[in-house]
């Protein structure tokens, strides 16, 4: 028996040499990630909870306007809401008939959303992504993972994050150890954690983080995929500490269906840190008020060292200073303007009702110009 | 015995965690693949030498003939100018101007790749990456595996593809091994009804075909472009020959493939160092090795093996863009003023009358065989050299006349 042990043990390390070790390693590694995300699921599930809404269906606010691709250019703001019609008893009609087939009552028609939602403090705060909570709120309702049903209130949001908070009433809720913001880094394994669509399943996409300081230096960038449904989710790491609460789903595509595109966000722990104070005093921003010029960069321009002007938008700092399209930006108060970039930093770091000074070349001739910073509209 | 190995798995185990071992290489490969990043208006772009020379798709940087700025990782923008671009392959070299000591990335063996391995994208995917206050610009890092190899997909003819998430944007963007060297350039999504983002199915174009086409597109090419190859004068039997081999129907003696000693019933097993298993991998391994390239093809002929040496013709594929390659004269190109046999080869057949060419001596017979120090084989090579040229330049002639090697000068003239 000895023997043919010590045998076989040769053999195998005969008959496989160069990439034994590889196919070998690939394996440990994977039943290794399975056991971290059984532990992670452990250690986390109980954090991540449904949320419903019920909104007006009013058809003037832009909230509602979901179902037509076209509404803000082409991209999703919210997710497709599901229209149905109740009655009183709550019975659910995917009709409009008219009356109610079970009790004969009139139907209202009510617009449904779900996402998902992340415990961040034990006395029932819960933060997720603020597009689910658009539009004129009627209802919110947050299902724990104990099944249980609560009545949520927003608390307020910040638009430019793309986050909300919500209060329960409830107390020793269970919360996840926050990560240390400043130790993150590009490639650490992360996992996302959501409600299935009919909010009693969890789901897990894994994946890593792909790049920092997206969303104006909000956000980390994650390739765990993220949807209409486990938005609004936790990001943790796959020791189970809190990375960051996912947002702002990107729907840019050029059809009417498809995410899947391995590009998801999740607002960063320092950035919560910052922003979670004024939001449950119930202060909301939509967009800080932020400095704006007025221009839109030609940025795939390459036969110019500055900055040419592919618009500029009417009523905007740069249009009274009378710039025009096609010029081209060469410094911004007197600094060399090589890249759009450079001149969008620049004028971040300015305040709106600020003058500025641009030397612009147009055609021939170079000019200078003045004018005044404007203030960034709503998106 | 067996308790001794149970005992040292389990200590190695406590030692070295393999997703932490994993992570570690993923974050050290992801900051490596980011200094090196290239950012290139509406792509992705990235650095493979120290003085600037940096890859890109065609689609992405091939028609910016004037320049372009770029920016790295570290907030540093440069200006750029194309060296030599690759049409149908899709790939477009740059170099930075005076550059030095710039971090880049090293070539990694693409045909070592296993189907299962972890690769790493690295793009700027929707233009998503901004300057930050702090200067920097950060690419997309996404994680995945080689899902395929050896993929033939129109002009990407002998591709990786993989899972890892790639975008509008990550185009001209590298696909990495997680040891930090660069495999592949991603540059296809296969997607359906339009919708351009990324379906987990991933085309890059492999390191070992750049590799073949970089030594001349480092020397500008022919006119800053660059021709693929192909072999002229075969029909193939439709009947695959059971997976085994790509079955000749019939060889056009006059052609590259007649004159190669290629015969009808032979059947292609091997071309270098790959294996045929179909026509359309035929086709795929030719299609990766540049025009005038010598190949060695190994066919199957009445039970023996045997190798044929074969040099390869101009590709007419479609370039990327969806521009046929077959020349035509650009305006305002040079002029000559042969013609040639109709073999494809470089023998002048006639001399036009008062042309440069009747002025320098050239005569019906002559055979070219280097233009410029370089070595052609066909009426097209020189051809395209010529058209690379303006009216009033020079160029050199190396010519065969009565078995006898001959230099000549020759100034072009103008011919609309």
């Amino acid at each position: 028996m000895k023997n043919l042990i010590s045998t076989l043990a040769i053999l195998a390390a005969a008959a496989l040499p160069a990439f034994a070790q590889t196919k070998d390693d690939d394996r440990k590694i994977l039943r290794a990630f399975e056991s971290k995300w059984e532990k992670v699921v452990e250690k986390a599930q109980s954090v991540v909870v449904t949320i419903r809404v019920e909104r007006d269906d009013t058809r003037e606010d832009k909230a509602n306007k979901v179902n037509n691709p076209q509404v803000d250019g082409g991209v999703f703001k919210k997710p497709p809401d599901r229209v149905v019609y109740v009655c009183a008893d709550d019975k659910v009609e995917e009709t409009a008939s008219g009356t109610c087939s079970k009790c004969g009552g009139d139907l209202k028609k009510v617009v449904r959303g779900m996402c998902t939602g992340t415990i961040l403090e034990p006395d029932g705060v819960i933060g997720t992504s603020y597009f689910n909570l658009k539009g004129k709120l009627t209802k919110i309702t947050v299902t724990t993972a104990d099944g249980k049903e609560h009545d949520g209130k927003l608390l307020g949001y910040n638009g430019g994050a793309d986050f909300a908070v919500i209060k329960i009433d409830a107390k020793n809720l269970p919360t996840l150890p926050m990560a240390d913001g400043g130790k993150l880094v590009t490639g650490m394994n992360v996992v996302v954690l959501g409600r299935a669509p009919d909010g009693k399943g969890l789901t897990l996409n894994p994946g890593i983080l792909s790049a920092p300081q997206r969303n104006m230096g909000f956000a980390w960038q994650t390739d765990a995929h993220t949807n209409y449904g486990n938005v609004g989710g936790p990001l943790v790491d796959l020791d189970g500490r809190l990375v960051g609460v996912t947002c702002k789903i990107e729907a840019k595509s050029s059809g009417s269906v498809g995410q899947n595109s391995g590009i998801s966000f999740a607002v960063a722990p320092d950035q919560l840190a910052k922003i979670m104070p004024d939001l449950k005093l119930g202060k909301s921003t939509q967009n800080t008020a932020k400095p704006f010029m007025g221009i839109q960069a030609d940025v795939n321009a390459t036969d110019v060292d500055g900055v040419k002007l592919a618009d500029v938008i009417k009523g905007g700092g740069a249009e009274r200073a009378g710039l025009k399209a096609g010029d081209v930006i060469l410094e911004f108060d007197g600094v060399p303007t090589k890249i759009f970039d450079d001149l969008r930093l620049m004028i971040e770091k300015k305040s709106v009702g600020d003058q500025f000074k641009v030397k612009v070349r147009r055609g021939e001739e170079e000019l200078d110009l003045t004018g005044t910073l404007g203030e960034r509209p709503a998106e | 015995m067996i308790l001794g190995l149970a005992v040292m798995a389990s200590t190695a185990a406590a030692q070295t965690d393999p997703v932490e071992k994993l992570q570690k290489k993923v974050e050290a490969a992801g900051k490596k693949i980011s200094d090196a990043f290239v950012f290139i208006p509406s792509g992705s772009a990235f650095l493979i030498s120290a003085d600037g020379y940096f890859l890109t798709n065609h689609h992405v940087g091939g028609t910016m003939t004037a320049g372009t700025n770029v920016s790295l990782n570290d907030g540093r923008s440069f200006r750029a100018e194309i060296v030599c671009t690759d049409a149908v392959g899709d790939v477009c070299l740059f170099k930075i101007k005076d550059a030095k000591d710039l971090p880049f990335l090293e070539f990694g063996d693409s045909d070592a790749l296993e189907v299962g391995q972890y690769v790493l994208a690295v793009g700027n995917p929707l233009g998503l990456a901004m300057k930050t206050p702090d200067k920097k610009i950060w690419p997309t890092v996404s994680l995945g595996v080689v899902s395929a190899m050896h993929r033939n997909q129109d002009q990407y003819s002998d591709c990786i593809q993989t899972d890892a998430a790639v975008n509008p944007g990550n185009s001209g963007g590298p696909l990495c091994t997680l040891d930090g060297k660069f495999v592949g350039i991603n540059g296809r999504i296969a997607t359906r009804y339009f919708n351009r983002v990324n379906s987990g199915v991933g085309y890059a174009i492999s390191s070992k075909q750049i590799q073949r086409f970089l030594p001349q597109m480092m020397e500008g090419g022919i006119g800053k472009k660059i021709s693929h190859g192909q072999v002229n004068g075969f029909t193939f039997d439709r009947e695959p020959a059971q997976g085994a081999g790509a079955k000749v129907r019939s060889v056009d003696a006059s052609s590259t493939a007649g004159k190669a000693g290629f015969q009808a019933g032979d059947v292609i097993l091997q071309v270098e160092e790959y294996k045929v298993f179909s026509v359309k991998r035929f086709y795929g391994i030719v299609g990766n090795w540049p025009m005038d390239s010598e190949i060695t093809v190994k066919v199957q002929r009445e039970g023996k093996e045997v190798a044929l040496k074969v040099r390869l013709d101009k590709s007419s594929s479609v370039d990327i863009l969806g521009q046929r390659t077959d020349p035509t004269k650009p305006k305002g190109a040079g002029y000559l003023g042969v013609t040639w046999a109709g073999d494809g080869s470089s023998k002048i057949q006639g001399v036009v009358e008062g042309s440069p060419a009747e002025g320098a001596g050239l005569l019906k017979g002559d055979l070219v065989v280097k233009v410029d120090g370089a070595k052609v084989t066909g009426a097209a090579g020189v051809r395209e050299r010529i058209w690379a040229k303006k009216p009033g330049d020079k160029m050199k002639l190396t010519i065969q006349r009565d078995g006898k090697d001959q230099e000549i000068e020759v100034t072009l003239g103008k011919n609309e």
